[in-house]
């Protein structure tokens, strides 16, 4: 059967991901009992799993380490669209249904912006962070998996080779963030992707520590933050 | 040494003090504080001969207003750190309460969707009860109801 539009989640490196992954889907199942979620999860923390959360639980050859997500990215089982959910988002609204309606047609991915004031780095000589990771929708067309898959690739390098840049201009500090490689890929490498940016985004992405005044309209994923989420634990 | 007198405004209802600041042209501010004394204060009776009574009153009335803003801005601030941490904590608690057994094994999914839509701490724990009490119950029954077979098979 051709799995076309859903959401999918990854549960990787401890089981307080594997937890908040299960609680994640089932709050994306309270507010839209129709959704199709799909589950990446390494063997070694598959008996954590809360098979009625997810439709789909992939296991085999899923790498166990902090970045498990973007290996998922480009091995989606949806033909259309997938919404790419963090293991530590709760779902609060029913209006989650309306995401297939979010992404305009001549859009690749469709995505949140990081409040400045709520991150860790966002800014440095040569850049800027303004897009966030943790949660978008993208379109299953070859050359955006193929984009999923080089910023897997490229992030392994990111993070297993000597830091390429002058410290001055690129902070080592960025090493550790895929969000840095996504940036990278757009503003380096020049990857025609066409993104754009959710209406009301914070309501799609409240991140813990936003401004309740971000948006005005009742939030549909909360992101909350599990303690050790920043940690470098089981790199790759 | 020569100064400009910038933002006099009162500080006290009774229109007794003021406050300004002293710019000298070496650069230094200094914030003072003035009053009117029984010898007269020089200070003041400078304000008062370069500055009309509605230019210091239009100065305290914009103080009120920056000071009341500041105020609200830190109040919202205040509570909406505490309403971060309220969130957390609650999202920290829902998770625990999926961790006791027969919550996480218990296949009844409406009270779970009640658990994990409260939202507060004594709400979830109130739902956690009723899914365990109906869990029990069930179990308990099913129990009795395997005794009486195996009673009646004797």
């Amino acid at each position: 059967m051709s799995l076309y539009n859903g959401f999918l989640i990854v549960a990787s490196v401890t089981e307080e991901y594997v937890k908040a992954a299960n609680y994640c889907g089932n709050t994306i199942r309270d507010n839209y009992p129709e959704a199709h979620i799909t589950l990446f999860v390494p063997k070694t923390l598959r008996y954590m799993v809360d098979e009625s959360a997810f439709d789909l639980i992939i296991s085999d050859d899923v790498p166990n380490n902090t970045r498990t997500k973007l290996y998922a990215l480009g091995k989606t089982p949806y033909t259309n669209l997938t919404v790419y959910v963090d293991a530590d988002m709760e779902c609060m609204h029913e209006d989650v249904s309306t995401i297939w309606e979010q992404i305009e047609e001549d859009q690749d991915l469709l995505i949140t912006k990081i409040r400045p004031y709520n991150g860790k780095i966002s800014k440095w000589k040569n850049g800027e962070l303004t897009l966030h990771g943790g949660f978008f929708i993208y379109r299953n067309v070859p050359h955006v998996i193929d984009f999923m898959c080089k910023w897997y690739m490229d992030y392994i390098k990111q993070v297993s080779e000597p830091w390429p840049y002058d410290e001055y201009e690129y902070p080592r500090g960025l090493q550790q963030w895929d969000q840095f490689t996504l940036w990278k890929l757009l503003n380096i490498d020049k990857k025609p992707i066409n993104i754009g940016i959710f209406k009301d985004d914070a309501r799609w992405n409240f991140v813990h520590g936003y401004r309740k005044s971000e948006t005005k309209n009742p939030i549909i994923f909360y992101h909350h933050t599990i303690p050790s989420k920043h940690h470098a634990v089981g790199v790759l | 040494m020569k100064r400009t007198i910038v933002n006099p405004h009162w500080t006290n209802n009774a229109r007794t003090v003021l406050a300004a600041q002293f710019h000298y042209d070496d650069g230094r501010i200094v914030n003072a504080v003035i009053s009117e004394t029984e010898t007269s204060n020089p200070d003041f009776a400078e304000i008062l001969s370069k500055f009309t009574k509605e230019e210091i009153e239009k100065n305290t009335i914009r103080r009120i207003q920056k000071l009341n803003s500041e105020k609200l801005t830190a109040d919202q601030k205040k509570q909406e750190e505490i309403e971060r941490v309220r969130l957390e904590k609650l999202f920290a608690a829902k998770l625990e309460i999926f961790e006791v057994p027969g919550i996480k094994n218990s296949t009844d999914r409406n009270l779970k969707s009640q658990i994990r839509k409260s939202g507060s701490v004594i709400e979830a724990q109130a739902w956690a009860s009723a899914l365990l009490i109906k869990e029990f119950t069930a179990s308990t029954a099913a129990a009795a109801n395997t005794s009486t077979d195996t009673t009646a098979s004797e």
